[in-house]
């Protein structure tokens, strides 16, 4: 997949922000997709490694977003996050490449506006509900409004 | 009793050109009992509707056209020529059982002649020359076209995948016997009924997957007009007109067509549509046909078009009608911009980038003022001007 102009513009316009708030992700290859993969560290420092799968669309498309680690995810009762299929109250989406695929921004709410980098720190606040969800065994929706 | 035929001045404006001095075989129909009849020297695209009837054309010397007794059997001959003072002579005969009858030969002429009574309204000969894409050629599509080619624009790119439906039928310019064809094939004919000179490209292509022709296609015309039913799109023509510099209109209808907005993009001078995202302007409910889509695909496809429209609620034609009309005005007000027509006046009221229009006082506009005898309040069936201010960190035309 060859980027065209525009999106060559555009990818640096997203690299330039990234480089400055989230220096721990980097562009890789996965397949023939170009990802943004790398570690986020939630508030109290546990650790996940994320994909972001660039459209190749972009910008016109929500970019799809997994965790890779830890594999598999669990949750409050020990439970593979992947086996919850597509879940409202759990923020997800179903599986991409096995990982659990995680809910940010839904498509008709989609503009071509959104940065990976505001994809990026909706990944962060379902993060943080996932981590609250395995401290309390509340519902994520609990923690997170539903995505807009 | 006079019997006419209608032919294109063109058409015969061709056959001295080219020299064509011999008896050529046209197609022509005829309508309400033969009394009218529609000629063409050659094969129409969009052929009128009537029966299929047998004619000559001939182009001749001014003295053979003098002395031309030669009369076909059942056949109608249409002579031309052209006399000594360089005027066109015509007749147009044909002898049936016997008898003779003779036709009143009416020219339909030249695009710039056709739209002649617009003339000092509308700079027609700038319009001939404006290239306007059209992205959606549905309810909100179609007419605009129409409309357009009315007013004398002369050249069009349609864009749109879908056919037309029994659903649509209601919304949409065309009719029953569209059903099933494309509808940018189906528009374009529509337009030639308005302007039989106009240049009419198609493209049957789903904007969202097939964005290299679309951005193509839309590379050299003079104003986009994005009136597809999804934001995927619009986005993307978006960042197309200000790829291209070039003028766009937005607009849509929302659910039951209680209302709807507008927005006119004029790349670098305001707001673009991402701009106006940002600021969250807009209402956000779901627009009429994509819900009509979504609707569609969890519905059988022997849902009547009554039931399918209790579930989505589409709006009335009436409803839409505003809102394309508007947006018609806009794009005539782009076109001549600069041309100092008898229009030039609307470019100080229509300032604003984003217009909203109400409907009814339903849903969002369910507290506006009961429109009455109101003229100072906001209230529904008139349009609105927002400010909108251009986003300094818009992604799509920020620095
Ligand atoms: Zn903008």
């Amino acid at each position: 997949m060859a980027w065209t102009y525009e999106q060559q513009v555009r990818l640096q316009k997203e690299f330039d922000i990234l480089s400055q708030y989230f220096p721990n992700l980097n562009l890789v290859k996965v397949g023939t997709n170009d990802c943004i993969e790398g570690y986020m560290y939630t508030n109290d420092r546990s650790l996940y490694k994320i994909r972001l799968y660039i459209p190749t669309d972009m910008p016109y498309s929500v970019p799809e977003v997994v965790i890779t680690y830890p594999n598999p995810v669990k949750d409050f009762y020990g439970k593979d996050l992947n086996s919850y299929g597509a879940s409202a109250t759990m923020h997800l989406l179903g599986s991409k490449d096995g990982y659990p695929k995680i809910c940010t921004y839904k498509a008709e709410r989609w503009n071509s506006n959104v940065t990976f980098y505001k994809v990026l720190i909706k990944v962060r606040l379902w993060l943080e509900a996932l981590e609250g969800h395995i401290r309390t065994g509340q519902q994520m929706d609990y923690f997170l409004q539903h995505q807009i | 009793m006079v019997n006419f035929i209608f032919v294109l001045e063109n058409d015969i404006r061709q056959l001295y050109n080219d020299k064509l001095y011999k008896p050529i075989k046209g197609y022509a129909y005829g309508m309400d009992n033969n009394t009218v009849i529609h000629a063409f020297v050659k094969k129409p695209i969009t052929p009128p509707s009537g029966n299929i009837i047998n004619v000559t054309f001939h182009l001749c010397d001014i003295n053979e056209f003098r002395n031309n007794e030669s009369l076909y059997d059942g056949e109608i001959k249409l002579v031309f020529a052209i006399d000594e003072d360089g005027y066109l002579k015509h007749t147009a005969y044909s002898r049936q059982a016997g008898e003779a009858n003779s036709f009143e030969i009416k020219f339909i002429p030249e695009q710039s002649e056709l739209y002649s009574r617009s003339k000092g309204l509308l700079e027609t000969s700038v319009l001939k020359n404006k290239t306007v894409g059209i992205v959606g050629i549905g309810s909100g599509g179609s007419p605009i076209a129409i409309e357009l080619a009315k007013a004398g624009v002369g050249r069009f790119v349609l864009i749109d995948f879908d056919r037309l439906e029994l659903s649509n039928v209601a919304r949409h310019v065309c009719g029953i016997n569209d059903l099933g064809r494309y509808k940018t094939f189906a528009v374009r004919d529509y337009i030639l009924q308005k302007n039989p000179y106009a240049e009419v490209s198609t493209y049957e292509i789903d904007v969202n997957e097939h964005r290299e022709i679309c951005s193509d296609a839309l590379s050299k015309v003079d104003l986009i007009i994005a009136a597809s039913d999804n934001d995927k799109s619009r986005f993307f023509l978006n960042d197309l007109a200000l790829k291209y510099n070039t003028p766009a209109i937005f607009g849509r209808a929302i659910t039951r067509a209680i209302g709807g907005d507008v927005l006119r993009v004029r790349p670098r001078l305001g707001p673009c549509y991402n701009c106006l995202y940002s600021q969250d302007l807009r209402n956000t409910e779901e627009e009429i046909s994509q819900k009509e889509r979504q609707a569609k695909k969890f519905l059988p496809d022997y849902t009547s078009e009554e039931s399918l429209n209790a579930v989505v609620q589409v709006g009335l034609a009436s409803d839409i009608a505003p809102i394309t009309n508007f947006m018609v005005k806009l794009a005539l007000v782009e076109l001549s911009r600069g041309t100092n027509s008898g229009i030039s006046s609307l470019e100080e009221d229509l300032v604003a980038d984003f217009y909203i229009w109400a409907n009814r006082r339903e849903y969002v506009y369910e507290d506006w003022s009961k429109l009455e005898y109101n003229f100072n309040k906001p209230s529904i069936l008139r349009w609105y001007g927002a400010k909108v201010m251009k986003d300094p960190d818009c992604m799509s035309c920020g620095i």
